[in-house]
């Protein structure tokens, strides 16, 4: 925002108004990317809770296949994006990796298996640290992408021209089912070449189908360590408020301690420690400062002594979504309404301007 | 009314009941709530306890025995003065169903017991769907052959997915009185697409029964008899009610652990219950659904809404009642799951705002 105004602060009051509206039309745009992007995470979050459901300890899924969910976002604390679940027979030692995808572009389909191949190549090279985290022993390790069925077809072309091991489950509603794509005729080399599960239980299973009527995307993971930001803070909003409208209406401000008990209770299926819940909650913090959904009440620095209050009364909450979508739109509009400018103008880099 | 202040059984109560003179212009009540636990004074971790929501809301209450004698208040807006309404409640130990006995108002009740229900978890009203009022009125004409529908409110929200052939986006209210009201009802039911609130039963040379979609049942004519077929009709009416808490309260939450040498990591396991819808939707009314939720106090977030065949699911937190819970619905069905401890009745608030604003013939079941 500094460098904008300064940057503005040079124009001429023509400029300036070629600028504003600039900058008007980005923030629009930008607001729009915005809300697909929460859209798209909410897809996920849709998607993952989806698997989850059907792969949790004691469900018929569960019973039929002897895979279970063993982690959620389990590669987040080896600083490896990809992957949301991790399934587990504790029979054959076989943990899959899955991959939630609930948008891919055409062109960003062999990015998205060269990524994930790559990430499931790193996740075999640390089996030992998987290992450790689900407390049982490891002999295979196989990758999945999940998506929605109107996907998969342009994606099974891609892996299979690329060779790739990936398994694609795809969701297909209406129904309400998941299956997974028969990648070649010959499954002895599909399932050699990993995209196929080895275990044929489960892959008879799934290629038939696993119908996800019963639960559906119930949020059992309401969030996830990966969630994006507004997803969060929606999630956390909505906990405190339920914890603070009990309180008498002098007595409803929360400290630190509230919120990371909340992201301790989220985060409770993942490999994440007090140290890593403490800094997740933190940033939940400052983001919730900074889109003004929190309000500082007392005068302390440090974010553990820091007292506050929420910012909106509950019954006008759903304003909130607006209100974060229009403050980050037009922190993202300043750079690019600036860049944009500069290209209409002909102008490179803001130095050259100033000269 | 003059209840003699001693201690009773409920029999000894209803015998008691049977016989006390009614002053004239006064009219026997009967208010249904369901509670949350079976005794009066109890140290549940998610509701407070009868006794305490009574005290905590300045009711006065009296032991009698079984029976407990509540006086409340409410403060006249015109005369400023504070009025008392008085209840005699039984709690039922086995179906935990609170029966209040009055001659109140509609309006004293609005103002005393029905403000704490809809304010305080644990408690709520003994819910009528629009398929108990017809079982009702079967049950009547079976038992009364000449039974007469002479009274009936009944609304629409612009919103709501019940077809009506007449202006479907219109909000309305219907009041209708004449002795073919079971036929009106019908008729503008269909034409006009409106959901069931209250029926008067006539019943020729017997009584009348008032009956309200909110588990309130009155004696507004007839003779001591007469008030023990009211009891007839609770005790009807809330069977239903009852499957209705007991399909919401099938809905659970626990947590599974994994043991691992470094953390013992917990996973969420949801035991969903289910609405069935009464006609499928469509993405159109999945909106509409999300509209009227919210102007009923929900808040639904971090939602899926997609185009196409209605895939609706996401969180919901309930403004009122401070709860928060997770839908995931298609175009035949809605389940229902508690994420962390809620008690039934944030559940059947949910419900009760589909039944009376979307969806009359929504059924709330137990989920295989």
């Amino acid at each position: 925002m500094e460098d904008f105004n300064h940057f503005r602060e040079g124009l001429s009051s023509e400029e300036k108004e070629t600028l504003k509206k600039i900058y008007d039309k980005k923030t629009k745009e930008l607001k729009e990317v915005l809300g697909r992007e929460i859209v798209i995470d909410n897809e996920h979050l849709e998607l993952v809770n989806l698997c989850y459901n059907l792969f949790t300890k004691t469900t018929e899924t569960n019973k039929v296949t002897e895979y279970r969910v063993v982690l959620v976002d389990p590669l987040y604390t080896l600083k490896i994006k990809n992957f949301d679940l991790m399934l587990y027979n504790e029979g054959i030692k076989t943990a899959i990796l899955i991959e939630v995808k609930s948008s891919i572009s055409e062109r960003s389909l062999g990015e998205t298996v060269d990524e994930t191949i790559q990430a499931a190549d790193e996740a075999r090279s640390r089996k030992d640290k998987l290992e450790l985290f689900i407390g049982g022993e490891i002999e295979r390790i196989e990758s999945v992408i999940l998506s929605f069925a109107y996907y998969t077809d342009s994606l099974k072309d891609v892996v299979i021209s690329k060779g790739a091991s990936l398994c694609i489950w795809a969701y297909h509603f209406p129904p309400g089912l998941i299956r997974m794509l028969r990648t070649g005729e010959d499954v002895h080399s599909e399932q050699l070449a990993g995209r196929m599960h080895a275990d044929e239980n489960l892959r008879q299973i799934l290629l038939k189908e696993i119908s996800t009527s019963r639960m559906g995307g119930l949020r059992s993971l309401p969030i996830m360590p990966t969630s994006h930001m507004f997803a969060k803070l929606e999630h956390i909003g909505q906990q405190l408020f339920t914890r603070l409208d009990r309180q008498p209406q002098d007595r409803r401000w929360f400290g630190y301690p509230l919120v990371f008990n909340l992201c301790k209770q989220a985060f409770s299926p993942t490999e994440l420690d007090d140290s890593q819940i403490e800094e997740e909650a933190k940033k939940i913090i400052d983001a919730a400062i900074e889109v003004g959904l929190f309000r500082k009440i007392n005068e302390e620095d440090e974010i553990s002594l820091m007292e506050f209050e929420i910012s909106y009364r509950r019954r006008d909450y759903e304003k909130f979504k607006e209100d974060y979508l229009e403050r980050r739109a037009k922190e993202r509009a300043f750079d690019a309404s600036v860049k944009e400018f500069k290209h209409e103008k002909g102008l490179k880099k803001l130095d050259e301007f100033r000269e | 009314m003059r209840i003699s202040e001693h201690e009773y059984t409920f029999e000894t109560f209803i015998k008691e009941l049977m016989e006390v003179g009614i002053e004239p212009g006064e009219r026997l009540r009967v208010v249904s709530y369901l509670a949350n636990e079976r005794e009066w004074k109890t140290e549940s971790p998610v509701v407070p306890s009868l006794i305490d929501l009574m005290v905590a809301n300045s009711v006065k209450i009296v032991e009698l025995g079984d029976v407990k004698k509540l006086v409340a208040h409410y403060r006249d807006s015109e005369t400023n003065h504070l009025v008392p309404v008085t209840y005699f409640a039984f709690l039922h130990r086995d179906t935990r169903l609170l029966l209040c006995f009055t001659t109140a108002s509609k309006f004293d009740v609005e103002q005393t017991l029905d403000r704490i229900v809809e304010r305080n978890p644990g408690l709520y009203y003994g819910l009528m769907s629009s398929s108990t009022f017809s079982k009702l009125d079967k049950m009547l004409l079976e038992s009364h052959p000449g039974t007469l529908i002479t009274y009936f409110s009944a609304r629409r929200n612009r919103q709501s997915a019940l077809r009506s052939e007449i202006r479907p986006d219109y909000e309305r209210s219907i009041e209708y009185y004449g002795n073919d009201g079971r036929n009106v009802l019908e008729e503008l039911k269909h034409a006009y697409g409106v959901a069931l609130r209250s029926i008067h039963f006539e019943i020729p040379d017997f009584a009348v029964y008032q009956v309200h979609n909110i588990g309130q049942f009155t004696l507004s004519r007839g003779q001591n008899d007469a008030r023990k077929f009211l009891l007839e009709i609770v005790d009807f009416a809330m069977r239903d009610s009852l499957l209705m808490r007991r399909a919401v309260e099938s809905g659970d939450f626990r947590l599974i652990p994994l043991e691992t040498k470094r953390k013992t990591l917990l996973f969420p396991k949801l035991q969903p219950w289910l609405i069935r819808f009464g006609l499928p939707l469509d993405f159109k009314e999945g909106e509409n659904l999300v509209s009227i939720l919210q102007d009923s106090g929900f808040d639904v977030f971090n939602h899926v809404l997609a185009p196409g065949s209605l895939r609706l699911n996401g969180m919901v937190a309930d403004r009122v009642k401070n709860a928060i819970f997770t839908i995931d619905a298609n175009s035949e069905r809605m389940v229902v799951a508690p994420v962390q401890e809620v008690s039934f009745d944030s559940f059947l608030r949910f419900y009760q705002a589909i039944i009376e604003n979307f969806d009359p013939n929504a059924v709330c079941e137990v989920s295989e």
